[in-house]
């Protein structure tokens, strides 16, 4: 049996789509009838009420904004640790996440579009490996609303199945729901805001979650282990969610922790660099390396190789650094220009930074100057830099 | 006396030579490493034991964005809990220091040499050299501390190759290397010296291979303590704090070219620096500032700091 509990700020609301999105996407509608001026059919998502203050436009303009499918067209399944697997694509791709039991099996996120009838062919094959026949696919965690992370959830939505009360089967027989798609509230109300905007690259309804909560933790038994749910409060997104599976010993960052490079800090959904790095000491302090520094907790990042918290350490110091820089000159009155000039994170591009692309490192020092306070600290005694602690990021609460 | 004893003196030549017919060919060209290994210090004494000083890389192929890390580091960042137990890796484990025991694995139906394994006392460094095809990491595997080594015999030279190490560090002053960063080695043995060469490439912060010997002593009677390590909150400090320094003229940088009589252009490093006619280019660097001059900028960050 699933057991389930919420902790959160107020009260635990459960908005199903047929509810709230579709209130939401009336809503929408009745903004932007057909027929509106051709600004508001490209209105760049995110600049509703909650990314007030956020400026980035031409992002979302971008077609090439997603991760694209460039691969040859194969998922690599890696068992990371217990019972969960990373399913691995190809470069671009977005990480997957399984984990595999008696209860059935649970994704976290469903990559891109293309690959879904083969990730979910070869979550089919995992599970019939690992636990036996009739072990269906039961949930689906959104570590964010992108579309490179649920560019799959119809495919893998209608390839699981939730077990559902007798009512429920009485009343509607013959149809058996999917899996349950779980995510934060913010993720489906943009989703629905930029359906009901006219944005072009809209999500269609069917990527949409189907369970969103807002909460800072939520916590479910699922396949013999106790799987957390995290919700960082304004890191790459105002969406942001990350699964632990405490036996199996595996966290799932979604982008908060990205391998190929410095995180996707997407202003106009939310994004802060402060939130960013409160969300990484967050995983440092969850994880634990099992000797010298090395092992034990195995954390799967959104993109790119599996790491343990010595990775995510060095991650996080690469981006605290780049973040106290760009504040000092900040504080020194320097103008995006010139702060760009001054090529605040040269010194670590090679490896992490990008010139083309979804996300360049001009946009990712963008993303940080602009979300970052016209003044704040940057240093204190003997150069030890202060980065704002939880209670700093708007909304954020202790853990 | 001398005549009764010929015939046994040709049987004894007779087994010998029998049995080294019996030695496979191949073996007799390698070195046996196996065995218990004290490290030498007589190369980069200063370096290898009390610690390079900050600001110095000269003599190294380092690239400025190599140096940009190192001047942003400090060591203070070393007392963060989640640093103390890091192990060094395998691209300077063998500058370390602590006792080195090497063993090899072997095959125990064929004899084949498949594995070459070395442990450095100080953290625990343990490796594993392949030695028989052994399938390569995907991309997406997790790196490590000691990373991916294979290894081959050349005559009695091992040679070992070595990628998927964890982003670390060239010298204990803050130059880094990222995890794209390889290892090419090469270790002699001559009686009871052992000797390692590395060859370290790493496209972001070596401009060209950085190259480095290390020696070690064989000792008669080996031994290898455990070495347990625990984190601890050495320093009080808030959440997320990343020691470090800012960017712009640091007279902390220029603190050792000053005190040794150096050019603070020629401690920045680079490949020209490793050349003997650099001595010449020095001669028509501007003289350091004075040392008083460089104590007072120091102080006055510090004062400002502590503000």
């Amino acid at each position: 049996m699933n057991t389930f509990s919420c902790e959160r700020s107020g009260g635990c609301e459960r908005a199903h789509r047929g509810g709230l999105a579709l209130l939401l996407a009336a809503a929408g509608v009745l903004t932007w009838p057909a027929g509106a001026p051709a600004q508001a059919q490209t209105q760049t998502p995110g600049t509703g009420p909650q990314s007030a203050g956020s400026s980035s436009t031409d992002d979302w303009a971008n077609p090439n904004f997603y991760a694209t499918y460039q691969g040859d067209g194969q998922i690599h399944p890696w068992h990371a640790q217990g019972g969960v697997w990373l399913m691995a694509g190809e470069p671009g791709m977005s990480n997957v996440a399984v984990q595999i039991g008696n209860e059935g099996a649970l994704v976290v996120d469903t990559g891109v579009k293309p690959m879904a009838d083969k990730l979910l062919a070869q979550i089919q094959q995992l599970a019939q490996q690992q636990a036996g026949d009739q072990k269906a696919i039961r949930y689906v965690v959104d570590t964010d609303g992108l579309m490179d992370h649920i560019g799959g959830n119809a495919v893998i939505r209608e390839g699981g199945s939730t077990i559902v009360a007798g009512n429920f089967q009485f009343d509607n027989p013959g149809l058996t729901p999917g899996a349950s798609v779980i995510a934060n509230q913010n993720v489906l109300m943009r989703l629905v805001q930029e359906s009901s905007s006219g944005y072009a690259n809209a999500a269609p309804q069917a990527l949409w979650p189907t369970d969103t909560e807002d909460f800072d933790i939520y916590n479910v038994h699922f396949d013999g282990e106790a799987v957390q749910l995290f919700h960082p409060h304004m890191a790459t997104t105002d969406g942001n969610l990350m699964v632990m599976f405490r036996r199996s010993d595996v966290i799932a960052t979604g982008d908060i922790v990205d391998m190929t490079g410095y995180p996707l800090i997407d202003t106009a959904r939310g994004g802060t660099i402060d939130g960013e790095l409160v969300a990484l000491n967050h995983i440092i302090e969850m994880a634990v390396p099992e000797d010298k520094q090395e092992g034990g907790t195995m954390i799967i990042p959104g993109h790119g190789r599996l790491c343990d918290q010595s990775d995510v350490v060095h991650y996080k110091n690469v981006i605290t650094i780049i973040r106290n820089r760009i504040q000092y000159y900040k504080n020194q009155g320097k103008t995006l220009p010139q702060v760009l000039a001054l090529k605040p994170s040269a010194d670590y591009d090679d490896r992490w930074g990008h010139d083309s692309g979804p996300w360049t490192t001009r946009q990712f020092i963008e993303a940080v100057y602009k979300t970052l306070p016209a003044r704040g600290p940057s240093f204190s005694m003997l150069n030890e830099t202060v980065v704002p602690a939880t209670a700093a990021v708007a909304g954020g609460r202790s853990y | 006396m001398h005549r009764s004893r010929q015939p046994a003196v040709w049987l004894a030549l007779l087994c010998s030579a029998a049995a080294t017919a019996l030695i496979p060919h191949a073996a007799a060209a390698q070195s046996l490493l196996d065995g218990y290994w004290n490290p030498l210090f007589d190369e980069d004494v200063n370096e290898r034991i009390p610690g390079p000083d900050q600001g110095d890389y000269a003599g190294l192929p380092v690239t400025l964005a190599a140096v940009s890390v190192a001047h942003t580091w400090d060591p203070e960042r070393l007392t963060l809990p989640e640093l103390q137990c890091r192990p060094h890796p395998s691209i300077y484990g063998f500058r370390g220091v602590g006792n080195l025991r090497i063993w090899e694995d072997r095959d125990p139906y064929t004899n084949i040499q498949t594995q070459i394994e070395t442990w450095i006392m100080w953290q625990s460094q343990h490796r594993h050299i392949w030695m028989v095809p052994h399938p390569h990491p995907p991309p997406w595997a997790p790196e490590s501390w000691q990373g991916f080594s294979t290894g081959r015999w050349v005559g009695n030279v091992l040679e070992v190759h070595t990628d998927m190490v964890k982003a670390a560090w060239t010298r204990r002053n803050g130059l880094p290397t990222d995890d794209k960063a390889t290892m090419d080695e090469r270790f002699f043995r001559y009686g009871d010296i052992l000797t390692d060469i590395m060859m370290i490439s790493d496209p972001q912060y070596l401009s060209e291979p950085l190259v480095k010997s290390n020696e070690f002593f064989r000792q008669a009677d080996g031994a290898m303590q455990p070495y347990p390590c625990n984190q601890v909150d050495e320093v009080p400090r808030a959440e997320g704090i990343v020691p470090m320094h800012l960017p712009g003229p640091d007279a902390m940088m220029d603190e050792y070219a000053v005190r040794n009589g150096v050019p603070i252009q020629a401690t920045v490093g680079g490949a020209q620096t490793q050349l003997p006619e650099y001595q010449d280019a020095m001669l028509k660097m501007p003289p350091n500032p004075p040392l008083s001059q460089i104590e007072k900028a120091e102080q006055k960050i510090i004062n400002n700091e502590e503000q």
